[in-house]
């Protein structure tokens, strides 16, 4: 015989069906945030550490004299950014040395780019120092 | 008018496949409440160590260019702690800041040249895990550690000259 009603546990299970659902659009969204936390939190990370990277690089040509110049080469760093090869490379930093005549000298000016593992931007920053025509001259002079 | 009636009886399969429903949910709710403690803690664990390892930096690197004079920056060993001696004028005196790690923390004393002190009579900045410094060639290395022992330092090329002539 069919019966014409509800049972209590058919009413449970509409509620609970309903909360469930809810409670996974809940769930998606909560993964979703956890996981823009965990990027933003690891870019934090990797630009805290590209900045000083940087900073070591920019500080360490600042010193250089005009016949000291040369071409960069690329320095790579683990997770923990300490100096290491390329098998082992989690960011690379790239550091671009252009010469710009000046009427008195030359302007230096260094390009230095951090990158990730996938080349995705990290930090990049420009430096210049002016080498004045005689220290410019020096090598042609001596 | 047709009428729903609430009936009590049901069927067995119907009460495990709810109370199966409810388990799933409960056991949903419990894994992420795991999952968004441990998102907390990781994410506070990464953001102490930037804190760690960035605020020492930025305060010595500050220091050492405020001080950046001829012969005024030098690494002085005290009590076998390596301290940074940042020396300048105030009025007519010389005085010099000790910068230092003393007891798990950034320590800083400001004093009158020659005035005779203890690594205590420091002011505690703010804690760290380690730090050391080296001067060469002008340029001032500084490092720090966190909590898990992760380092990071920086190389700060001075303006002018320490223990020469001015650069």
């Amino acid at each position: 015989m069919k019966k014409n009603g509800i049972s209590r546990s058919h009413l449970f299970l509409i509620e609970l069906i309903v909360t469930i659902l809810f409670f996974a659009f809940a769930c998606t969204v909560a993964l979703m945030v956890f996981g823009k936390a965990y990027e933003l939190s690891d870019n934090a990370s990797a630009l805290n550490g590209a900045v000083a990277a940087v900073q070591n690089a920019a500080e360490a040509n600042r010193l250089e004299s005009y016949s000291d110049l040369s071409k960069p080469q690329p320095v790579h760093f683990n997770k923990d950014w300490i100096v290491t090869d390329l098998n082992e490379a989690d960011f690379t930093l790239s550091t671009e040395l252009k010469l710009e005549e000046r009427p008195a000298g030359e302007m230096a000016v260094w390009t230095y780019t951090v990158v990730d593992q996938n080349q995705n931007l990290i930090y990049q920053l420009e430096t210049k120092k002016y080498y004045p025509a005689p220290l410019a001259n020096q090598d042609e002079v001596d | 008018m047709r009428k729903f009636k609430l009936i009590t009886e049901h069927k067995p399969l119907d009460f495990i496949f709810i109370l199966a429903l409810l388990c799933l949910f409960a056991f949903g709710s419990l894994m992420s409440v795991v999952l968004a403690a441990n998102t907390y803690k990781s994410l506070k664990e990464s953001s102490d160590s930037n804190f760690e390892l960035r605020t020492p930096l930025s305060y010595i690197s500050m220091k050492v260019r405020q001080h950046d004079e001829e012969n005024a920056i030098s690494i002085v060993k005290k009590e076998g702690v390596d301290a940074l001696v940042l020396e300048g004028l105030d009025g007519d005196e010389l005085c010099q800041t000790w910068i230092y790690e003393y007891q798990g923390s950034l320590y800083e004393v400001y004093l009158e040249k020659n005035t005779t002190f203890q690594l205590e009579d420091g002011l505690a900045i703010l804690p760290i895990n380690g730090l050391s410094f080296s001067l060469t060639d002008n340029v001032l290395k500084v490092q720090t550690a966190d909590h898990n022992g992760k380092t990071r330092s920086i190389a700060i090329s001075l303006r002018t000259g320490q223990g020469g002539a001015a650069q």
